[in-house]
């Protein structure tokens, strides 16, 4: 457990085995490294956990004239300003890890597995998308592993 | 009687077979729409059931948290405030994220 705060911050981009669920286990950290956002650090009892997002590459499928509530999708140029290819952000599914090596890979690398940072102006974007999803879902269920709590 | 899964399309260890019985005119059916769209049955049918299953997840508003096992008991502890975030920001941020991992 780490007890003093981690260098991954809120708006990185960060290398994690986030845990996909099925076929693989959902409690259990995902079978390859996997970039997923950080949208904050909380503390806890004995040290932090970190809050992330999912994303995945390319644009949200099955393509339409809009994306779901909490989707966001990064195309082309949007992707580039992050070195990266197009992909899409989903809010509404969430991990909350300890920063431990057996969910962050690369903690120990100098860069602790952080491939890009989101400036001010996209975290606001992405806080903003967020707020929204929970201002317009007001009945959120919560999916913790395999078990959905109402 | 059709099978879907493993046993036809894309066999993998992670796939399930199943078997499904329909009527002969919607199993008809299906297979002129499938052959249109250059799926296999089975493939057509998968597709409709991740279909479904997105308007469900989309109709009952449900939000997927994976909670590491070292966290399932933990409470929801204090947002780390970022260096240069106002108090409205931060305040906001706390917020939407309690929200989000379910707590009040």
């Amino acid at each position: 457990v780490t007890v003093v705060p981690p260098a991954i911050r809120q708006g990185d981009f960060v290398l994690t085995n986030f845990p996909f669920g099925p076929p693989d286990r959902p409690d259990r950290p995902g079978p390859a490294p996997h970039v997923a956002y950080c949208l904050g650090v909380k503390t806890t009892r004995t040290g932090f956990e970190l809050i992330l997002a999912y994303t995945s590459s390319g644009p949200w499928r099955p393509p339409g004239p809009s994306v779901p509530l909490g989707v966001i999708e990064f195309d082309r140029a949007a992707a580039r300003a992050l070195n990266q290819k197009p992909f899409h952000m989903d809010l509404r599914v969430l991990a909350r890890v300890p920063p431990s090596l057996s969910w962050l890979p690369r903690l120990e690398a100098p860069d602790c597995g952080v491939i890009a940072r989101a400036d001010r102006a996209l975290r606001d974007r992405i806080n903003a998308a967020a707020e929204q999803l929970v201002r317009r879902r007001a009945e959120v269920k919560i999916a913790i592993g395999s078990t959905l709590l109402d | 009687m059709m099978q879907t899964g493993a046993m036809t399309e894309n066999a993998s260890q992670s796939r399930t077979g199943i078997t499904v019985r329909l009527p002969p005119e919607i199993r008809d059916r299906i297979q002129h729409v499938a052959a249109a769209e250059r799926r296999s049955i089975a493939g057509y049918l998968h597709m409709l059931i991740e279909r479904d299953l997105r308007a469900r997840d989309e109709a009952e508003r449900v939000i997927h948290v994976f909670t590491a096992p070292e966290l399932q008991d933990e409470p929801l502890g204090t947002l780390v405030r970022e260096d240069d975030e106002t108090d409205e920001g931060y305040a906001s941020r706390a917020a939407t994220l309690r929200a989000l991992l379910g707590g009040q």
